[in-house]
């Protein structure tokens, strides 16, 4: 039961970076390695401000949005200015450089051995110590980025950076400001990201650079692919298959020494065949 | 003198560097596809040619398999996967999520056929030191250097004295016009992505050689590569490897005062920087 | 009478090729002018250069008095220009109403904070815009297609769909890149009497065409480019008949 419980939590958690990705890579079109960066900044963040019990989980959790939000917007900034895959080297840079902070800057991160002992969240002297008391938070915040998203779907922003995705010129011939539009998708993208990375953080109580890094994007990156771009359904769908394939891969007897390996090697095929055959994913629009 | 060492040592790394700089450059300003997979095929190079020396193949030998091999491979994902999405209009996302699944079968699969940690090559030109001048090189990083400046003038020459080179470069300039005056360009990108896998296999041997292998450090090398070929301006060959030396070298005497550890940071600073000030390049070809 | 839109000494080279050499013209207010030469004489680089695309290397353009140079093109939209493209750059996969949607002027509720946190407002704003894009669809006469997509719409109703954008934005001139290019007769005759209608309501046109037939039905002046340089400029009826200029277009007489 509490297996089950802890697959949920996970999905829950996954749903919301799903969510930051689907906005920036399914929606506006912007190629992005670096989800996992961010939602580790989300979750260092919340880890640092409550372990010295400076702030409660809300505060902090909203801390951590803020700050990935800000983040992810300044890092877009440079390479949306200019035109032409910049981006995709920037988005490689920032995972790479991010895990290599995580890893290297040991007195605020605890380094490679990471951070111990993050407290779960409580509210009003609540704590939400066990697992169907996360689920219900974790679900409370997926409720709300939901909501974002699907407000954001039906507004006329929405229609905007569908468009762009189309045909950026096009719309800048419209007399909208364009890389407005991108930044203010990094940015919600970031926060989302940045969400989904304090709740990891609460939930597991120990993180560490691994949790972060380019092969966490690939699998998020993967996520929206099988599930589909755009749309609500492909943002939960995919983290709760995807990380059901663990599972399943359990049941075939693979060495601990190659079981990530084989993992990523799936998520790379996964990406290419619904690349080649179905590129709108399970439940979503083409990519 | 360990500035002089550093500064040697850095113009050896940067000629790999600039290996997998002129190799991706040819592929991106020749098809427009952001190739991440290249890393992976760094990688499969180095690789093969481990496997094929630890079976007791001459050192040689095993080279000119691992570059083979890789070849291939690329030409493979070239026809297969690439011209595939092309042909029914892809948009550049497409194309790049499908490069870095490509990416990720590679550099895992190796780790599941090998393994994931570190290997050396069974061969001990990495060890064996000529000294001149207070300054020591490898016989591997003498090699790394060699190879690096002839492939380098050899992928130039065939550039610009070869009837291929020629067609190249047409189709790298104006891919429509050459469609329409049959000049076959998804052949030309065929050729091309061969090429390039064949030069990136070989860096990836040499710094294999020179260093250790490992299946997850190709994409390091790539970005390092590719901030080059950008700052040293797309379509540019000569801009690609002078820049790949110059930040090598950079890097490598920054190790005076900035633990190794923070290299890519500060390299990818610079690159930031760069974007900013000159996003066009150094040497602008187009 | 000044100048509505004055285009002054502009020049523009791209690497080793010059679109634009010194080339000057202007038109007038509430007027049909045809911009014509042969291919590659500099029609659409103007109009990237007017609209703000394109920074000429030489040369200013003036509209309505005010300088428009070091402006960004969405500074140039809500100004009153605004262009169609020669090659269309509809939104393919959104329907013709989306289309418009896009492209309406106003900022009320159009960021991404309002549809956060002003759901009801913003839903409102929505509405709204849709009503004026139905208008605006009905304008040129494709209300009945509002809820098809690009792909679903002929060729002509896509290019009308085109004006319809130009519309949204609210401009006073607009700036037609070959509307009739590859129009059936019928919707050829649409396309004009668009342009007439266009005129009627004030607007200010300038259009790309190369159909002799439509220019004639169309335009009260014609500006004849050629390598990047205005060669003349003047009513319909002494342009078509120069022998000089046919020879540069066609290589013969052009009919009247």
């Amino acid at each position: 039961m509490t297996f089950i419980l802890s697959y949920f939590i996970l999905a829950t958690i996954f749903s919301i970076a799903a969510l930051s990705t689907n906005l920036l890579v399914g929606v506006i079109g912007i190629f992005s390695v670096s989800q996992a960066a961010i939602f580790g900044v989300g979750a260092y963040t919340v880890a640092l401000l409550t372990l010295g019990q400076t702030l409660p989980f809300a505060l902090a959790l909203v801390a951590a949005t803020l700050l990935c939000a800000l983040l992810n917007m300044a890092l877009a900034l440079p390479s949306l200015r200019v035109a032409g895959d910049y981006f995709v080297v920037t988005s490689f840079g920032c995972q790479l450089v991010m895990t290599a902070v995580f890893i290297n800057w040991a007195t605020l991160t605890g380094g490679a051995s990471g951070l111990v002992g993050i407290p779960s969240p409580s509210l009003f002297g609540l704590s939400a110590d066990d697992s169907p008391a996360f689920l219900a938070v974790a679900g409370s915040v997926l409720a709300v980025a939901c909501a974002g998203f699907w407000l954001l779907m039906r507004s006329p922003f929405g229609m905007t950076i569908h468009a762009i995705r189309l045909d950026e010129l096009a719309v800048a011939a419209a007399g909208r400001d364009v890389l407005r539009c991108k930044l203010s998708v990094s940015a919600i993208s970031g926060a989302y990201a940045g969400a989904a990375g304090g709740l990891y953080a609460s939930y597991l109580s120990f993180i560490d650079p691994t949790s972060f890094d380019l092969h966490v994007s690939i699998l998020i990156l993967t996520m929206l692919v099988v599930g589909g771009a755009r749309t609500l359904a492909g943002s939960l769908i995919g983290p709760f298959l995807l990380l059901a394939l663990p599972q399943a891969l359990a049941l075939i007897a693979i060495p601990s020494t190659i079981a990530g390996p084989v993992r990523q090697f799936i998520y790379g095929a996964l990406l290419i065949a619904f690349m080649l055959f179905r590129p709108q994913g399970i439940a979503g629009r083409r990519l | 003198m360990l500035f002089l060492q550093l500064l040697i040592d850095g113009l050896v790394s940067g000629c790999a560097v600039g290996l997998v700089a002129i190799s991706f450059s040819l592929i991106y300003a020749t098809t427009r596809v952001f190739h991440v997979a290249h890393a992976g095929l760094y990688t499969l190079g180095g690789y093969i040619a481990w496997y094929a020396s630890t079976q007791g193949l001459p050192f040689v030998l095993a080279c000119v398999l691992g570059v083979l091999v890789t070849t291939a491979a690329g030409a493979l994902i070239q026809r297969q996967l690439y011209e595939t999405l092309e042909r029914r209009a892809a948009t550049p996302l497409v194309m790049l999520i499908a490069s870095l699944g490509a990416l990720a079968m590679l550099q895992n699969g190796i780790a599941i056929l090998f393994t994931p940690n570190i290997l050396q090559f069974p061969n001990p030109w990495r060890t064996q030191i000529v000294s001149l001048a207070g300054v020591s090189l490898s016989y591997a990083q003498i090699l790394v250097a060699v190879a690096g400046v002839l492939v380098f003038c050899g992928l130039l020459c065939v550039s610009r004295y070869t009837q291929l080179g020629l067609r190249i470069r047409a189709v790298a300039s104006n891919p429509f016009l050459a469609e329409i005056t049959r000049m076959r360009p998804r052949a030309v990108y065929v050729h091309v992505m061969m090429i390039g896998s064949g030069i990136v296999a070989l860096a990836g041997i040499l710094v294999g050689l020179d260093q250790a292998m490992q299946p997850y450090t190709g994409i390091l090398m790539l970005l390092t590569a590719t901030i080059a070929v950008i700052a040293g301006g797309i379509g540019s060959l000569t801009g690609a490897f002078t820049v790949s030396i110059a930040l090598s070298v950079l890097q490598n005497i920054a190790l005076v005062v900035m633990p190794g550890r923070w290299s890519i940071a500060a390299t990818f600073g610079l690159f930031i920087l760069f974007i900013l000030v000159k996003p066009e390049g150094l040497f602008r070809k187009r | 009478m000044t100048d509505y839109l004055d285009v002054r000494s502009v020049s523009k080279s791209f690497g080793g090729l010059r679109a634009l050499d010194d080339c000057s013209f202007s038109i007038e207010q509430n007027k049909s002018t045809c911009l014509v030469g042969p291919n590659g004489a500099g029609k659409t680089t103007i109009f990237n250069v007017i609209t703000g695309f394109v920074g000429p290397d030489q040369g200013s353009i003036h509209f309505r008095g005010r300088p428009l140079n070091g402006l960004t093109p969405r500074q140039i939209i809500r100004g009153g220009i605004a262009r169609t493209f020669q090659n269309l750059r509809l939104f393919g996969e959104m329907t013709a109403l989306e289309n418009v949607i896009v492209y309406l002027s106003g900022d009320t509720a159009s960021g991404p904070v309002a549809a956060l946190a002003r759901p009801f407002h913003t839903h409102a704003e929505l509405k709204r815009r849709r009503e004026r894009a139905h208008l605006l669809l009905a304008e040129v006469g494709l209300a009945h297609k509002a809820a098809d997509t690009v792909q679903n719409l002929s060729f002509g109703q896509q290019k009308l769909l085109c004006i319809a954008r130009a519309l949204a934005t609210g401009a006073e001139l607009l700036l037609l890149d070959e509307p009739t290019a590859g129009l059936s007769q019928a919707a050829l005759t649409a396309m004009v009497d668009m342009v007439h209608r266009l005129r009627e309501r004030g607007h200010t046109l300038l259009v790309v065409e190369h159909n002799t037939k439509i220019v004639q039905k169309i335009a009260d002046q014609i500006i004849f480019l050629h390598q990047g340089r205005t060669v003349t400029q003047g009513p319909p009826g002494t342009i078509l008949a120069d022998p000089k200029l046919a020879e540069i277009y066609f290589g013969g007489v052009l009919n009247p």
